[in-house]
């Protein structure tokens, strides 16, 4: 590693983008949990009669449920700055793009900002994800 | 990385175009959303507590009532202002308070948005920014 001119600021973007995207990660996680459960429970937030592609609003309850509780676990393994947190939190953010596009019709608002939000995450990890993990140890 | 401690340099000013000063700008412009935040939370909880006209009529929440959400609006508020001052100050681990002010409030105005659509995603998208500048820039001086 380069020595820096110690009077600068050290600004290093790319670990706090690791750290960024496992915090939306798991703010997204804990999102899918509250309103997985809701579905689940049938409340009456949701948009009602509305048609989805497959399933109904108890299928993709569980499923958000599923996948914020994953997504939870995940964000963990991202601040660990492990391996195995980076592509979890890839797939994890991917999935859950698939799942927020399903269960769209139910609650449209959410649904399209959790969306940008797993575009976000899956940017921060694959651009930043790769290099200077050993860095974020002293990370403060 | 060096390793040993940098002698305390005076703060150099930086020039535009530099890495630190694009740091700084994130942190200053973090510390003014959060300003902004605090009011429109304020007057949002407060029209919410005195249960307004100008809110979706029998709104839905995920849970709970538009009085509770009101409330919550305003003390996330509160915080929000004081954290403001706080990251203008630099006060030392204000900006993980930041984080987490801004966090809870990104939950907050998801759920609040049966009341008011639309407005819920703008500020969601506000703590998203402040977020991002107080974790990737906030970092002490090194």
């Amino acid at each position: 590693m380069t020595t820096v001119d110690p009077s600068t600021y050290e600004v290093d973007p790319g670990r706090g983008w690791i750290v960024f995207a496992g915090s939306m990660l798991s703010l997204v996680g804990v999102l899918n949990v509250v309103y997985g459960i809701a579905g689940i429970s049938n409340s009456k937030v949701f948009v009602r009669g509305v048609e989805y592609v497959i399933g109904d609003l108890k299928t993709w309850g569980w499923l958000l449920l599923i996948t914020g509780i994953v997504q939870i676990v995940v964000a963990f393994g991202i601040w660990a700055a492990t391996e195995w947190g980076r592509w979890l939190g890839v797939l994890a953010a991917a999935a859950n793009m698939f799942v927020q596009f399903m269960a769209f019709p139910a609650r449209p608002g959410l649904g399209i900002a959790l969306f940008f939000v797993d575009v976000i995450v899956i940017y921060g990890l694959l651009t930043y994800g790769g290099r200077d993990r050993d860095s974020l140890a002293d990370w403060s | 990385m060096s390793t040993t401690e940098p002698a305390r340099a005076p703060a150099r000013r930086s020039a535009p175009g530099d890495v630190g000063y694009q740091g700084e700008g994130w942190v200053l412009f973090a510390g003014t959303m959060l300003g902004v935040l605090c009011v429109l939370n304020l007057v949002d909880g407060i029209a919410a507590v005195s249960n307004s006209n100008f809110f979706v009529g029998q709104a839905e929440f995920v849970f709970s009532d538009l009085k509770t959400w009101g409330w919550v609006l305003i003390v996330v508020g509160v915080i929000q202002g004081v954290t403001s001052i706080g990251v203008f100050l630099r006060w030392g681990g204000i900006r993980w308070v930041g984080v987490a002010i801004a966090g809870l409030n990104s939950i907050a105005q998801l759920i609040f948005m049966p009341a008011y659509p639309l407005w819920g995603l703008a500020l969601f998208t506000l703590d998203v920014l402040v977020m991002y500048g107080l974790i990737a820039y906030g970092g002490p001086r090194r």
